[in-house]
């Protein structure tokens, strides 16, 4: 009966107009039901994709947070939903790629993925990470850097032109010089983000065979199908099927149906 | 003996005639129905035996088949052959599950067979059939499995609650922002720099001099050397192109009168390089400190009426 109903509540149109706070709060109720109910996967599972559900709903409404990718992301992958928890990391990533927990907890989903431990597969379809200083650094602390780095600066350029002590144009120099590395390092670093975001980010939904072609005619890649979770660019979309770049420069098509496309605006 | 003997040759339920097919010797053959219980559930299942008695030839009598009869098939669902016994009577079991709760007897069968002698089957025998009384079966109760607990990672159970959660995205600088920065720079530097000359005109005018290289090198050196009046004979052969043979306070003195210096200054001059003399030649005093400052402000003097 309690199933029934979250089925229900799951298939239930949400009216337009359903105020966020509720939303919100059905989430949360829905959560923490899971929370109680963990001794029983089956039960517990039901309540934590409605907490998902209803999360998704408040990320499409434009409540773009860290926090709430966060949640939504955790209900996801308890729900039993690891695809679904890794495009939830990844959105989030999208809006707050600084947020440690996110990294964190998107290396922990990564792990869940049932890679192949070896062969071919296994080399093409790991993803790789890198770091760099948008990673470390959010947005507001490298502006309190900046601004930081030259205030002190530019009164550091008055005082000398006060007292005339050599010293103070060196420490403004170095300043300025901290400030341009600091620049330099972020500019790098979104220009890196730009070409990695210029291809849509897919991940694999459904157990499925990378094909050479975009028809179940064509001969596969690989002999073994790619788990659910594996990340991959798309490069192009035709009938149906989607033409992806694995991690390990592997070309390949998938069917549609069997992926989830996220660009910058979310899935597709 | 032998004559009380009959031959078992057949059986046949009640509804369907049978060829006999084996032969036995004995007196009249007697065959009963028995079964476990009369009252059973539509699942549940009965055990009937089939006994058959006064037959010389026991070990040659066929086992009834049941299931090819349409009277036991009407009736029941599944029909099984249990053990038999041949030691003396013939008995044979029959497990037996009701088609439904319409079923509510255990068919009669005749059971023909022959006298010694006869070939063909002149003699039969009729097992009664038992009622039954067959109920609807109680539905059982759904087995559900055992429950399985969940065992991701304890982190995952924990999320952010609150209005927190649905704040907007983290702050982002936007171009305007960068470019109020840019500016705040030079006005905050600017802003300073004036409210401190207002604050302090003397620290303004001394930093203007050092703005001329003569007295910036002079003062920068006067802070560090321990004759101040080397450094203003420099200063002076520098800016005022005094020439390297007037080193006495007179000759100074009237050098300056004709590089356009006031008499006024140049007289400060002279004085400041007798207080030098007599300074060099009295003995250890704090005099080099007074000295240095005397000389910073004649620097100055000389500097703003140049």
């Amino acid at each position: 009966m309690n199933r029934l109903a979250i089925l229900a509540l799951l298939l239930s149109p949400l009216p337009a107009s359903a105020c966020n706070d509720s939303l919100l709060a059905e989430a949360e109720a829905a959560f923490a039901r899971g929370v109680e109910q963990r001794s029983d996967a089956v039960t517990a599972k039901a309540s934590f994709r409605l907490a998902a559900n209803r999360y998704d709903e408040l990320w499409r409404r434009g409540h773009h947070s860290p926090a709430l990718a966060l949640n939504r992301a955790r209900a996801h992958q308890l729900a039993g939903d690891l695809p679904g928890a890794i495009a939830a990391y990844h959105e989030g990533l999208t809006i707050a790629r600084f947020d440690y927990s996110l990294q964190r907890g998107l290396e922990a989903a990564r792990t869940a993925v049932a890679y192949p431990h070896d062969g071919a597969l296994a080399d093409e379809c790991k993803p790789s990470t890198f770091t760099t200083i948008r990673t470390r650094l959010s947005p507001l602390e490298a502006f309190a850097i900046a601004a930081s780095l030259w205030l002190s600066s530019c009164l550091l350029v008055v005082r000398w032109r006060m007292t005339r002590r050599l010293n103070l144009l060196f420490a403004a120099s170095l300043g300025l010089l901290a400030l341009l590395t600091l620049g330099l390092s972020w500019w790098q670093a979104g220009e890196r983000l730009h070409v990695e975001g210029a291809r849509p980010l897919v991940i694999v939904r459904e157990l499925s065979f990378l094909h050479r072609g975009n028809a179940d005619a064509y001969p596969v890649r690989f002999e073994q199908k790619l788990p659910c979770g594996v990340e991959a660019r798309a490069l192009t979309e035709r009938g149906g099927w989607v033409q992806v770049e694995l991690a390990g420069g592997a070309v390949g098509w998938f069917p549609r149906h069997a992926v989830i496309v996220l660009d910058e605006r979310g899935p597709v | 003996m032998a004559l009380l003997s009959f031959i078992a040759l057949g059986v046949a339920a009640s509804a369907q005639a049978q060829d006999p097919d084996y032969h036995a010797q004995g007196n009249p053959i007697t065959a009963t129905w028995s079964v476990d219980h009369r009252e059973l559930a539509e699942d549940e299942t009965l055990l009937a035996t089939l006994t058959i008695r006064g037959a010389t030839n026991p070990q040659e009598i066929v086992r009834p088949e049941l299931g090819t009869m349409k009277a036991f098939t009407d009736q029941f669902r599944r029909i099984e052959n249990g053990a038999e016994s041949r030691a003396g009577e013939v008995s044979f079991t029959y497990r037996l599950q009701p088609r439904d709760p319409k079923t509510n007897r255990l068919p009669s069968l005749d059971f023909p067979y022959s006298r010694p002698g006869e070939s063909r089957p002149t003699q039969s025998t009729r097992v009664k059939g038992i009622d039954l009384v067959v109920t609807a079966a109680v539905p059982k109760p759904e087995l559900k499995p055992p429950p399985v607990p969940m065992t991701d990672p304890e982190e995952l159970f924990s999320i952010t609650t609150g209005p927190q959660v649905l704040r907007r995205e983290p702050f982002s600088p936007s171009r305007s922002t960068w470019l109020a920065l840019l500016l705040a720079g030079p006005l905050v530097g600017l802003t300073w720099f004036l409210v401190w000359r207002q604050l302090y005109p003397d620290a303004a005018r001394r930093a203007h001099l050092q703005r001329t290289r003569a007295a910036r090198r002079a003062l920068e050196t006067l802070r560090h050397s321990q004759d101040a009046g080397i450094v203003v004979l420099r200063y002076l052969r520098e800016r005022f192109q005094l020439p390297h043979e007037a080193v006495t306070p007179a000759d100074i003195e009237s050098s300056l009168q004709g590089e356009k210096v006031s008499a006024e200054n140049a007289n400060a001059v002279e004085e400041f390089f007798r207080q030098c003399d007599a300074a060099r030649f009295a003995p250890v005093s704090d005099s080099d400190l007074s000295l240095r400052d005397e000389a910073s402000v004649l620097i100055a003097r000389l500097e703003a009426r140049a």
